[in-house]
């Protein structure tokens, strides 16, 4: 198992300096560039821009560029923001742990309200409340996310008046653990809903096909209680593709945190990444994009691992 | 199912991990300075001379987070409303927009001996018993270390201008500083002051400053100090406690908050969230007037929204524009458009209209006249010219071309779109066609080498916005000297993209330009704005406003147009 691991690691290794190859090359093709953000100000001339082009490194060829990117990186020094003019790691590592919170608590929300759904949805297959679910996971993954946050707000901040509409808490002072969780209210439901959906209508077909299965039909035939037969025999067993799924599927939440983070002003990489993007703050940005890659590769190998944990027909070695 | 808790189990673990400490805030007592050794304000009882309520905490509403608090490196506006409560320069401007010192003994003049008699040499006096926020004391080695910085090839500093000319700068004692020039620099008084202001040499000193926890949490000699970034929420500053001034700041804590964007403050405004919320836009104006316990101060300030008209050919920017190029033809749309709907209804009259491209300020000419709203003097003119509409279509030709142009100005501005609504109805009275095609920002304002649509002369009308500083020296130059035209031969440098190329005018810019005396400057730039308005190649239309809003409980703000409004800061106070 451990000899899988580390191979599945290092064969992910070149797999990463492509990708940070090609994000590096991509977001240098965007035009505009860093020195853009000092256009138009009356005290910069021509001279100037090239002057902070130059004290910056980046009159150098792009691979030059990179490869210099690439080696401070690897040992830990990941450049400096161009606007913050702080170390990027830094920047980087204050924003990290309000986007896991959010990550953690929409991942969190989703399995508590997917699983029981779909287990219900599964074992009344084909009934009023099946159709009804179904049809509910439909809305939840129509529905865009930004489209999503700002109804929430307008509803429960600007109507209602119930909830904060945006930030971590209230700024300046340290709020108590119930005024953390009001103000993640919003920000987690818009960024669980997809996934509620997604994950529902995946748990559904994976236990309808394992109802079918011998196994089932035995345990019925030995007597045990319905309930307990499709939670531990049938549930187990579904959960295994399940669980690959879920995994899988952890990136997908830094992908809507970019937008949640944005319209719910919270301070996390997501919000981050798209003001770097806007200020073309292409270390900050790199940062991300790597940190991001990682846990995309991360998320694929804790799915396969997963998956020989649970299932024991699965062996690595 | 129970090895399925273990996934959840481990998530819960990273909640709980991450719980500890999400935004880094710390405890609410606020006093985690590390330049500030557990000094906490004495209880106001205790003051000398106590104002009417001491202590408090005003929370700020931005919906831009500074990029950092250094001037060597921020561009964005949010850094100097944070920066200014902490970091200050050798003068400053009042609200009337004349020099007052700050860390500055007093303003030099020729009078006092601070200015050599060729304008060469500055000599400024520090004030006594000035001290940083960690209680080292300011210096005349700071100013030369600040001058040091900025100088420094590894820095990348925004710009040098004006620090370049400098040859030394000698520090005879600590309060005495005195700066040699290489040539004579006539806004020399605004170097070390606005916007830039002098830094921490004991701070900075042989430390890496692009990446340095200044830039966040900057050492500063101003009434506030910042204690926490917290990136992407907010930026709390607590009181100096080493401010010279006894007594000041009278609040103990100001909080910026950052919001996404102004929509969301008005919300956070009226449910009182938070107090002030920084540079509105006008079309938010209705929101809050007459709405209990929120006040806006309306600050006028040196920005013009104008019209800009390209002299040049779009296709041949050697050639004059057909329509353009013909000066009855600009003095026509001068007299075709009436201001009045402009301000009254869109502006809801927080404004007046603007009569020169320097507005406010000791350079702003006093009295100027625009030309009057004539629409029939308008149509008489274009019959003069030749421009008839003959074939009855509204539009008039001559020799074929229709007189119809376009105007541009960044998409997405509502009060700027319905500005161009009114123009065309105004435009077309006299029987000129108005054709709106609005861009994107950076398609307007992009560099010569991305084709930006100025820099190229691809425009025939632009709205826009633009300011001069204090000092008008630069923007006047930047946008109306002839070797400003953007062109292959100066590598589009420059912002003259009307492309007025006229001697008088570059002469009386130069004259401006090369005199540190305040009455011969003021002549000269009032013949540069002459020949600039006589040109007809920008229109000014309005003074731009700075409009904040404040919570009434908040006392003591006053509008400053050549400052943010956190300038006097020190002076609030909070009621009850």
């Amino acid at each position: 198992m451990y000899r899988y691991v580390a191979k599945r690691i290092i064969h992910a290794l070149p797999l990463l300096f492509g990708i940070s190859l090609l994000a590096f090359l991509l977001l240098q093709a965007v035009p505009g560039g860093p020195a853009a953000a000092y256009r138009g100000l009356a005290n910069v001339s021509g001279a100037d821009l090239a002057r902070i082009e130059a004290e910056l490194g980046l009159d150098r060829p792009l691979i030059v560029q990179y490869f210099s990117w690439l080696g401070n990186f690897v040992q830990g020094d990941w450049g400096i923001s161009f606007t913050a003019r702080q170390p990027v790691l830094e920047l980087v590592m204050d924003r990290l742990p309000a986007t896991l919170i959010l990550m953690a608590a929409a991942l969190t929300v989703s399995l508590v309200i997917a699983i029981p759904l779909g287990l219900i949805a599964a074992i009344r297959r084909n009934t009023w409340l099946d159709h009804l679910l179904t049809f509910e996971s439909f809305v939840g993954l129509s529905i865009p996310v930004f489209w999503l946050g700002l109804m929430l707000i307008v509803v429960f901040t600007v109507w209602l008046g119930w909830l904060p509409g945006g930030g971590i808490g209230p700024p300046g002072v340290d709020p108590d653990f119930m005024t953390r969780i009001r103000y993640m209210i919003l920000p987690t439901t818009a960024l669980s809903l997809v996934s509620i959906g997604f994950f529902t209508r995946y748990l559904r077909a994976s236990m309808v096909e394992v109802m079918h299965k011998d196994f089932m039909m035995f345990a019925k035939a030995r007597g045990i209680p319905p309930w307990q037969r499709y939670l531990r025999n049938g549930f187990r067993n579904a959960a295994i593709p399940f669980i690959t799924v879920v995994a899988i599927h952890i990136p997908e939440y830094l992908v809507g945190a970019l937008v949640v983070e944005t319209i719910f002003s919270w301070p996390g990489t997501g919000r981050l990444f798209w003001e770097s993007a806007v200020r073309f703050d292409y270390p900050v940005m790199m940062g991300i994009l790597v940190l991001v890659s990682l846990l995309v590769v991360g998320s694929n190998l804790l799915a396969d691992v997963l998956y020989a944990r649970f299932d024991p027909r699965i062996r690595y070695d | 199912m129970r090895r399925f808790a273990i996934l959840v189990a481990l998530l819960a673990l990273v909640v709980a991990a991450c719980a500890g400490d999400p935004s880094g805030t710390t405890e609410a007592t606020g006093t985690t300075v590390e330049q500030d050794p557990g000094t906490e304000q004495p209880p106001a009882e205790d003051d000398p001379d106590p104002p009417a309520a001491t202590g408090g905490t005003v929370t700020i509403g931005l919906f831009q987070e500074p990029d950092n608090l250094n001037p060597m490196f921020a561009v964005q506006t949010a850094s100097r409303v944070v920066r200014d409560m902490t970091l200050e320069g050798l003068l400053d401007a009042d609200p009337d927009g004349n020099y007052v010192p700050v860390l500055a003994e007093e303003v030099p003049t020729a009078e006092n001996g601070g200015i050599s008699e060729d304008g060469l040499t500055i000599t400024y006096r520090l004030r006594d018993g000035v001290t940083w926020s960690d209680g080292h004391p300011l210096t005349s080695r700071d100013v030369q270390f600040t001058w040091e910085a900025i100088m420094d090839p590894g820095n990348a500093v925004t710009s040098t201008a004006g620090y370049d000319k400098i040859a030394s700068i000698d520090t005879p004692d600590d309060q005495t500083v005195v700066i040699t020039f290489n040539e004579l620099f006539a806004p020399a008084l605004s170097l070390f002051s606005i916007p830039d202001a002098v830094l921490p040499a004991h701070v900075l000193e042989g430390e890496d400053i692009g990446s340095s926890a200044f830039n966040r949490t900057p050492e500063g000699s101003g009434p506030f100090v910042v204690t926490e970034w917290n990136s992407g929420d907010s930026i709390v500053m607590d009181r100096n406690p080493n401010f010279r001034e006894e007594g000041k700041p009278i609040l103990d804590r100001v909080v910026f908050s950052i919001i996404p964007d102004q929509q969301v403050g008005a919300a956070r405004i009226r449910a009182g969230e938070i107090d002030i919320l920084w540079n509105l836009d006008e079309s938010l104006i209705p929101e809050f007037q007459n709405v209990e316990g929120i006040d806006l101060q309306v600050t006028p300030s040196s920005n013009i929204e104008y019209l800009g008209l390209n002299l040049n050919d779009r296709d041949d920017p050697s050639a004059p524009d057909a329509l353009f190029g013909d000066k009855q033809v600009r003095d026509a749309l001068a007299m075709a458009i009436d201001r009045t709907p402009i301000i009254n209804d869109l502006l809801l009259g927080m404004t007046e209209a603007a009569t020169s491209p320097i507005g406010l300020g000791w350079a702003a000419p006093q009295g100027l006249e625009l030309p009057a709203y004539d629409p029939e003097g308008a149509k008489a003119l274009l019959e003069e010219a030749g421009w008839v509409d003959s074939d009855g279509d509204g539009v008039r030709e001559k020799d074929g071309v229709p007189l119809s142009m376009e105007i541009s100005t960044p998409a997405g501005q509502q009060v700027r779109e319905l500005t161009e609504q009114i123009l065309q109805q105004q435009f077309a009275e006299v029987g000129a066609e108005l054709v709106i095609n609005n861009v994107p920002a950076a398609t307007l304002f992009g560099s010569w080498e991305e084709n930006g649509k100025l820099k190229r002369g691809d425009f025939d009308i632009v709205m826009d916005t633009w300011g001069a500083d204090l000092d008008p020296d630069a923007f006047l130059s930047i946008l109306f000297t002839s070797e400003m035209i953007p062109s292959d031969a100066n590598n589009g440098d420059g912002w003259n993209f009307f492309g007025i190329d006229d001697a008088e005018l570059d002469a009386a810019i130069a004259t401006g330009g090369s005199t540190l005396d305040l009455e011969q400057r003021k002549a000269a730039y009032r013949v540069a704005v002459e020949r600039i308005l006589d040109a007809g190649v920008y229109i000014p239309l309005y003074k731009r406003s700075l409009i904040d809003a404040f919570s009434s409980r908040v006392e003591g703000e006053q509008p400053n147009p050549w400052a943010q409004f956190t300038w006097n800061a020190a002076e609030w106070s909070v009621a009850g």
